[in-house]
């Protein structure tokens, strides 16, 4: 048995400070003391614990955020979802860290060392601090990763109960681990710790050398059932997240964003989560929507901003590359105090294969290429300035042919023509001027072929036409109609 | 002396006409005279051609006509990004041109309109990108197409107005587009690598420029030589001479004439 846990001490305050480095001293609060504080506040003398009263002596002009528990909960769910590639069951706790079940998974990820390295880089990209404990039990991975001193925080550290050699934990070294450990970091009630304290108990060894019936009597049932279950005695069994439906991620900026290539850099470890949360549960997003809040209050309107993928896909690349065009287009004139990203519309996962040796040459389109580029076009034009045409099984000219937005079915290549007819064909056919027996339409117009009657319709609007082919002055040929029913000239389409 | 001039001679800035690149491609443009023309042998694949047209409607998609439909048969998409009209599907299944390949871009303004000509251009997922440049295109917008149009995914055509081929111009092909009587007449004005000015003429439309006869001379059956033919059927093999005499002074038929389909109408304004 092997898990990984993952402690979070400083996500209270990192949850408003990461995505925008603050220089201000900034200290988060909670019940009215101070829980943490940044770089500038530590230098100016705030530590965690002191009240709210002696850290405004201390500094001024601080920052007080009060904690906010439900964005810590939803950015632990987000690491949640990122830890799911590594190991199958991630366990969400109640002190912000969350534990990771590693049986079975070094195979997988060649080796703990170089786990260890592909977890600090994401954790790196996205900007949290964190402590490692790795044992053979979740409540010691836990404990260990309490510790200031023990727990693994750099790339390149190396646990000493691991043996890297035979992928094993050394498990006499572990218990020495443990052994050292204060009691002041296990999770119990702070009556417990109280009592240890008077009994002159700091360590974990101290108590490990009294005898178990001993522990249960003076110090209560459960805390000896959690004894067991951190010395691997007694099952644990853990209970694993669960995906979340629908991807929502929020930010809220404490400054407030004024211009929008600032708002880029958060957005882009947002789509990488996104992206992540795609890849554990194997799906393809067909559209995600961007939501800039830009006042304090959560019910006021805010910008919204759709973006529509031709194909469903998960490439955080591309997803950047969209969301810039579409921010491009966005006059800001109130800072941005939050910016929340939402995708709801999956689709299952289905990879193609692509050709090893790809031809030189023209025909090289591939699948990828054309979505991204129709996805391009889309966000900054809009839906309607893509069109495809379509052509139907009708008699009036108008009727056959129709412009369609890309959503629509694919138009059918069946030939359904088999005359002469312009390439070109007028959005609007356009009144003509006859004068002595002669057209005008910018110029003189010479009929050359006709008349083609088309008459269709009787059964809405009758339409009868004599379509005529006319030459114009100066050299363009002409697609002229002469409608029956009242008795004038239309010119409606362009040979080209 | 020798030495520098052939040190600067292997700048990278300077083009020698010598220097064609071996791989330099080309599609074949579908007219014969035209692929004479070209030094290539057909439209170039490096780069854009221009195509200055005087007047539209005189023949100018008949001209790309060949190539698209050539083009539409594989997977990449024919773009038409601007076009002054919007295209009509059956004729273009007529001429050979897969709609499922066809994709129309409609920008709002100048802006997107170069935008999205270049990102069209940089794409290998287009086959071929036809923009309609509209007047406030400058020769710097040109150069960055034809920047993006360096790599030969696509074929890449632009449209300009009439009064064009006075200001110079980065592309790798300019040809002026005119009608000239039945047919539509060609310059050449520049073509990279090759010697430019060649004119020619290409009967695109012939079908339609044929100007289809007034009714009235039309050749008609003659019941008065009727009995002849008769004759003639069982002996020989017949003429068309003998059999279809014109007769002019028909009225009725007359009526059918063009001419008089306008006459004949009311006069409305």
């Amino acid at each position: 048995m092997l898990y990984l846990s993952l402690a979070l001490p400083l996500l209270p305050l990192e949850i408003f400070a990461r995505q925008t480095p603050v220089d201000s001293p900034l200290i988060i609060l909670e019940k009215q003391r101070v829980l943490c504080c940044n770089k500038t506040a530590m230098q100016q003398g705030i530590k965690p614990g002191i009240s709210l009263g002696t850290a405004t002596a201390l500094s001024a002009q601080s920052r007080f955020i009060e904690r906010s528990p439900q964005q810590e909960q939803q950015a632990l769910q987000q690491l949640g979802v990122l830890c799911y590639g590594f190991s199958p069951t991630v366990v969400l706790q109640h002190n912000n860290s969350l534990c990771l079940d590693l049986t079975g998974c070094l195979k997988l990820h060649n080796g703990l060392q170089s786990l260890q390295h592909q977890l600090a880089q994401c954790l790196q990209d996205l900007g949290y601090s964190y402590r490692l404990g790795l044992a053979d039990t979740p409540k010691a991975a836990t404990l260990l990763s309490q510790c200031r001193h023990s727990a693994i925080s750099t790339i390149g550290k190396h646990f000493p109960q691991f043996d890297y050699q035979t992928q094993h934990i050394d498990t006499p070294g572990l218990n020495r681990l443990l052994a050292k450990q204060p009691l002041s970091h296990l999770d119990c009630d702070a009556k417990l710790k109280n009592k240890w304290h008077k009994l002159g108990f700091s360590q974990l060894e101290h108590l490990l050398r009294l005898p178990a019936r001993a522990i249960g009597r003076r110090f209560g049932k459960d805390f000896l059932r959690y004894l067991q279950q951190l010395r691997g005695e007694y099952p644990d069994p853990q209970q694993g997240i669960a995906m979340p439906e629908d991807f929502i991620s929020e930010q809220v900026f404490i400054d407030g964003i004024q211009q929008t290539e600032q708002l880029l850099f958060p957005a882009r470890r947002m789509l990488d989560e996104l992206s992540h949360y795609l890849t554990a549960r194997q799906l393809w997003c067909h559209g995600f929507q961007w939501q800039l809040q830009t006042h304090q209050q959560a019910a006021s309107p805010c910008h919204k901003l759709h973006i529509q993928l031709t194909q469903a896909q998960n490439s955080a690349v591309h997803f950047l590359l969209l969301t810039r065009l579409k921010f491009e287009g966005l006059y800001l004139n109130d800072a941005v105090q939050s910016l929340r990203l939402r995708a709801e519309h999956f689709s299952p996962a289905c990879q193609q294969s692509k050709a090893l040796f790809a031809d030189i040459g023209i025909n090289t389109a591939d699948d990828d290429e054309i979505q991204q580029l129709l996805d391009k076009l889309r966000t900054r034009l809009g839906e309607q300035a893509i069109l495809q045409c379509q052509a139907r099984d009708e008699h009036l000219p108008e009727r056959a042919c129709q412009l369609v937005p890309l959503q629509s079915p694919s138009p059918n290549d069946t030939n359904t023509s088999s005359k002469q007819r312009p390439l070109w064909l007028f959005p609007q056919a356009m009144s003509l001027h006859k004068r002595h027996n002669t057209l005008y339409w910018q110029g003189q117009l010479q009929l050359l072929q006709g008349p083609e009657r088309i008459d269709s319709c009787w059964w809405q609007e009758k339409t009868a036409r004599d379509y005529y082919v006319a030459r114009h002055e100066n050299g363009g040929i002409y697609w002229i109609y002469h409608d029956l029913s009242c008795q004038r000239w239309y010119v409606q389409g362009l040979f080209a | 002396m020798k030495n520098a001039l052939s040190q600067l001679l292997q700048h990278p800035k300077i083009w020698q006409a010598s220097a064609v690149s071996p791989t330099e491609q080309c599609l074949p443009t579908g007219h014969n005279a035209l692929n004479q023309a070209l030094h290539l042998g057909g439209w170039p694949l490096f780069g854009l051609s221009e195509l200055i047209c005087h007047n539209s409607g005189i023949g100018e998609m008949q001209l790309l006509r060949p190539t698209l439909a050539q083009l539409s048969q594989q997977t990449g998409y024919l773009l038409l990004i601007a076009p002054p009209c919007v295209p009509y599907g059956p004729a273009w299944q007529y001429a050979g041109i897969r709609l499922s390949q066809l994709r129309i871009i409609q920008p709002r303004n100048h802006a997107d309109l170069l935008w999205a000509t270049e990102q069209a251009l940089r794409s290998p997922a287009c086959a071929a990108v036809i923009s309609w440049l509209d007047k406030k295109a400058r020769a710097n917008d040109l150069r960055k197409l034809q920047l993006a149009a360096q790599a030969p995914h696509n074929w890449g055509v632009i449209f300009r107005h009439k009064g064009a081929e006075k200001n110079a111009s980065p592309v790798s092909l300019r040809i002026t587009l005119h009608s000239q009587g039945d047919s539509l007449a060609l310059k050449i004005l520049k073509q990279r690598g090759g010697w430019s000015g060649q004119q020619l003429q290409l009967d695109l439309q012939q079908a339609l420029q044929f100007t289809q006869q007034d009714a009235a001379d039309w050749p008609v059956y003659h019941p008065a030589t009727s009995h002849m033919i008769s004759n003639q059927l069982t002996n020989k093999a017949i003429t068309p001479d003998v059999l279809l005499v014109h007769r002019t002074a028909n009225k009725r038929i007359h009526e059918n004439t063009l001419s008089h389909r306008l006459a004949s109408t009311p006069h409305k304004q």
